[in-house]
């Protein structure tokens, strides 16, 4: 039973470290994998085989147990040869020798035969048991070379794995840290919100006296300063002409309608400026007589340089319209 | 409208009497306000960063020392000037800088370097 004090405080997952150590571990196994040399396979050779170990070891035995078994049959021989000879009382002559010797050189070239039989039988075996190791030792050899060339792309694929990991787990930690600090970003701003609304309290607090003296102006008037404006005015000669004429649009000023005039002036525009006295009646003849306007322009004139200003009445008086000259 | 116009005119602005009293009390108002000078804001003004903001900073810093860009163990608000807490009623507290002693310092820097001038401008605000 684990007690608290045998737990094993395991580190915490993280990721950047994992991903660190993930990227570390692909770049190793990719620059191990760059540098990985099949395993060389060389042929065997017959030639450089020593056979003797491939040899029977008991071939000198079996030679001699063939030989004795030879020279057993060979000594049967004789010994017949000796009976035969005996009884036909020519044991020790001559054909008995000749006989003997025939046997001895039977049994010496048997003998030879058997011998180089066995030893080229002996000698075939180990010769094709070499190359049957060397046979052997070839397969084997490939084999392992395909081995090791297997491990070798299978770590290289292992370590491509580990480096998406790494970075899989590296895109994962700047995201969730992008979003940390996003949100961060936001509390941050909710904190300037409560600073910047305590500012403007202060501002609103410091502005307050200058505030209240708005306040007693604008109750003043308007405008800041209170005042009543009076104007003066020296009115000039077109003042003048045009005092009372502008309630009316048009006013009567045809000549015929006029006498005594007297020329006083002249406008810019070249129009010539008359005093006159209205003829009896005038009022009655023509519309929009105003017997107080005694200075002015002559319609007539008018007609030739504004026509645009003059409108003939219902008696066919002319009228001209002072604020279009 | 053409032609000569002549003639002259001239305004003359009255105070009602109505509004005499109120206007040159409002007038010697401003004249005190303005005597008061100005007062500064020494209360928070920028907010510190937040604490996810810090935990994000030092996570890169953390992620920089994985990578072997940094110092294992650096610390991500090194340098940074360290807040103040301000109290916003109810036992909470707001993580932030005031630039009250930076304008204070300003402004002291601006009498040592022109004391006549400082002079002259405070004295706008005398009595």
């Amino acid at each position: 039973m684990a007690g608290a004090g045998n737990v094993q405080t395991q580190q915490p997952f993280n990721v950047n470290t994992a991903s660190a150590q993930g990227l570390q571990g692909a770049m190793g196994g990719t620059a191990m994998g760059m540098a990985y040399n099949p395993q060389q396979v060389q042929a065997g050779q017959l030639a450089n085989t020593n056979l003797q170990q491939y040899q029977n070891p008991y071939t000198q035995q079996v030679i001699d147990a063939q030989a004795q078994d030879v020279l057993r049959n060979a000594q049967l021989g004789l010994n017949q040869l000796g009976t035969q000879a005996q009884k036909a009382g020519a044991f020790g002559g001559s054909r008995h020798g000749v006989a003997m010797g025939e046997i001895g050189r039977g049994v010496a070239q048997t003998l030879g035969q058997q011998s180089a039989q066995l030893r080229q039988a002996g000698f075939q075996n180990a010769q094709q048991m070499a190359q049957q190791d060397i046979a052997s030792r070839m397969q084997a050899d490939l084999a392992n070379q395909q081995s090791g060339l297997s491990g070798a792309q299978m770590r290289l694929g292992a370590s491509a794995q580990m480096g998406d990991l790494a970075n899989l787990g590296f895109g994962m930690g700047q995201t969730i840290n992008q979003n940390m600090m996003q949100q961060g970003a936001m509390q941050r701003a909710l904190n300037q919100q409560l600073i910047d609304v305590a500012q403007q309290r202060y501002a609103e607090r410091m502005g307050l006296p200058q505030q209240t003296i708005g306040y007693v102006s604008q109750a003043l008037g308007a405008s800041p300063i209170p005042q009543s404006q009076t104007t003066t005015k020296q009115p000039g000669l077109f003042d003048y002409l045009t005092l009372g004429t502008t309630a009316y649009g048009y006013s009567q000023s045809d000549i015929r309608l006029k006498k005594d005039l007297e020329k006083v002036g002249k406008l810019k525009n070249g129009l010539n400026i008359y005093k006159w006295k209205w003829i009896e009646g005038a009022e009655k003849l023509g519309t929009k007589v105003n017997l107080k306007m005694t200075m002015g322009v002559i319609a007539q004139e008018v007609q030739k340089l504004k026509p645009e200003a003059v409108a003939v009445d219902a008696n066919g008086y002319l009228m001209v319209d002072y604020g279009a000259i | 409208m053409s032609g000569g116009k002549g003639g002259s005119q001239t305004t003359q602005a009255t105070i009602p009497d109505w509004a005499k009293e109120p206007t040159v009390r409002n007038l010697q108002r401003a004249e005190d306000l303005q005597k008061v000078g100005y007062m500064p804001y020494y209360g928070a003004d920028v907010a510190g960063f937040s604490p996810m903001e810090q935990q994000a900073m030092q996570n890169t810093m953390n992620q920089a020392s994985a990578f072997g860009l940094a110092q294992p163990g650096a610390n991500a608000m090194a340098g940074m000037p360290q807040t103040q807490m301000y109290d916003i009623g109810g036992g909470q507290q707001i993580a932030g800088y005031s630039a009250g002693n930076l304008y204070d310092q300003a402004l002291a820097e601006t009498q040592a370097r022109n004391p006549e001038f400082a002079q002259r401008y405070d004295e706008l605000f005398k009595g």
